[in-house]
């Protein structure tokens, strides 16, 4: 099972308020700091080529819009530049990534994000509501991420593998689940059930439910892709994304 | 809950408890081995280990059984089925039914060891799939885990640690199980006292920046141990109070739910939630 494959990886993280005077509403989430630190300790300790870490101040939207979409966007140079993207913070319902910063904005909005035309093959968003269940998580699966997985005018209809992320508002201040994930997938375990394993709450009231949605030409191949697939897979993709497959546990 | 009802359950925390010490030697590694045997691992021996990181492996066809180091906690998964969906099947089995076929399995494996643990919850993993633009497939069921707590002094063992897992495919087939329960060396101290419920409500208010009943309202309330996660070294399993909190007015006026954490007794050890907010910018300017 284990295959060793080293990656590019980049991290990113919101543990502290907002900037005054930007739209965005939160407080400060040290909690996001330590996952964020747990994973980049853990992706050196396992050989993986780090591209950037930016926290806070430094942590910016156009990180994540794409040019096309937003002007300012440049992901292409950044979140889509990497092998594997861990963002730790705030989110939006359905809308964002928040972020303590003003660099054009504190929101990176998902409409406006064009995954995996580049480099990205996973990408972790470990923050509330990227997926709710207003009125299914099938509904907000498809309203949210079929645009940020249409590719762009160069890869039309292609995209990342996998996006791990969470349903709903419950957040775990379990830590470690990030260190857990890259441990597990740097050893061979597949990305979308590494993610389900470390990130689903074993107590508490608050359950929160990670899900991870892939992507693929039709069903069999993203749902084999969202069950199978691997760091080992780096060098494949742009993927198709005609068709999304998604599991989470409830 | 108000805060009559917070003192009320208060009231109920009046119970004898320990702060214990853990016992971090992962030698000898004889007990896991036959715990390995009896998963279906046949013919390991000290041997067979690989080390990987933070983490000693066994592989067998398609069995992967490991131990994490630093908390002693072993996983056994089929890799061929655990978590992965047939394209076609689908479960409908209620709670109790989950249950005890877990339990079965957990027998059969001799899981408890010395331990007490007692069903907590079971999850489900959901599946579905859908065409851009299209109709999505119908959502399945795949599997169930079921989740076990362990049970010290009566009191239950919350946090990603203190628990077994079971999961089991359609057929009610075990896939995989994980094990948390980290070694007790010995009673460190027993419990002084009890934290009183306003210096808690107090902590919490500051930590979140958020006031009791103005925005911050607690869902419910627990005494229980806690046990960190499988890659995390802990050094004493004391007890604490878990506080579901609801926060209102975060991010883009939405509410958020979390699970806070403090220690319970008055001679407790350390901060339990994360305060740190990391370095300062480093000045990015492209």
């Amino acid at each position: 099972m284990a295959d060793f494959t080293r990656v590019d990886f980049a991290v990113e993280w919101n543990s502290v308020n907002k900037v005054p005077g930007t739209i965005c509403g939160f407080k400060a989430l040290p909690a996001a700091w330590s996952v964020a630190s747990a994973v980049i300790d853990t992706a050196r300790s396992f050989g993986h080529t780090e591209k950037f870490v930016w926290g806070n101040a430094d942590a910016w939207a156009t990180d994540y819009e794409h040019s096309e979409r937003e002007p300012n966007g440049n992901s292409v140079n950044w979140v889509d530049n990497t092998h594997l993207m861990y963002f730790a913070g705030h989110g939006a319902a359905e809308l964002s990534v928040s972020l303590a910063s003003n660099h054009h904005g504190c929101r990176a909005f998902y409409r406006n994000m064009r995954l995996g035309v580049g480099l990205l093959r996973w990408l972790v968003l470990d923050l509330c509501d990227a997926v709710t269940d207003k009125p299914d998580v099938e509904t907000s699966v498809m309203r949210v991420w079929s645009s940020p997985t249409d590719g762009d005018a160069a890869h039309p209809v292609q995209a990342l593998h996998v996006l791990c992320t969470f349903i709903g508002d419950a957040y775990s201040i379990d830590t470690n689940r990030g260190a857990e994930f890259v441990t597990a997938v740097s050893r061979g375990t597949p990305v979308g059930t590494a993610w389900l394993d470390a990130a689903f709450a074993r107590s508490g009231k608050n359950v929160n439910r990670p899900i991870a949605i892939a992507c693929g030409r039709d069903g069999p191949d993203a749902i084999a892709r969202r069950d199978h697939g691997r760091l080992a897979d780096r060098n494949i993709g742009p993927v198709p994304a005609a068709q999304l497959a998604w599991k989470w546990r409830s | 809950m108000d805060h009559h009802a917070l003192a009320e359950r208060w009231h109920t925390f009046d119970v004898s408890a320990n702060i214990y010490e853990v016992d971090s030697a992962i030698e000898p590694l004889d007990d896991l081995l036959e715990l390995a045997r009896r998963a279906g691992l046949e013919g390991v021996s000290d041997g067979s280990w690989n080390e990987i990181g933070p983490l000693l492996e066994i592989e067998h066809d398609s069995n992967v059984f490991t131990v994490y180091r630093p908390s002693r906690a072993v996983q056994c998964i089929d890799s061929a089925r655990w978590q992965v969906d047939d394209g076609v099947s689908t479960m409908e089995i209620s709670d109790e039914d989950a249950i005890a076929a877990a339990l079965e399995e957990v027998n059969h494996l001799e899981l408890v060891e010395h331990d007490i643990f007692r069903p907590f919850r079971v999850t489900r993993l959901n599946v579905a799939s859908a065409e851009k633009e299209g109709i999505s497939s119908q959502r399945r069921v795949v599997d169930i885990g079921v989740v076990l707590s362990r049970v010290i002094d009566e009191l239950p063992v919350e946090g990603q640690g203190g628990n077994i897992v079971m999961y089991l495919d359609t057929n009610l087939q075990i896939t995989g199980f994980q094990r948390i329960a980290r070694r007790v060396a010995g009673v460190h101290e027993p419990v002084h006292g009890w934290r009183p419920l306003d210096d808690v409500l107090s902590e919490v208010e500051t930590y979140w920046e958020i006031s009791f009943d103005s925005g911050l309202t607690v869902e419910d309330a627990r005494l229980g141990y806690l046990e960190l996660g499988r890659l995390e070294k802990q050094e004493f399993i004391q007890p604490v109070y878990g506080l579901s909190l609801r926060l209102s007015s975060q991010e883009n006026d939405e509410v958020r739910t979390v699970e806070h954490y403090v220690t319970a007794a008055t001679n407790g050890i350390g901060a339990l939630m994360p305060s740190d907010s990391g370095p300062a910018s480093q000045g990015r300017s492209k």
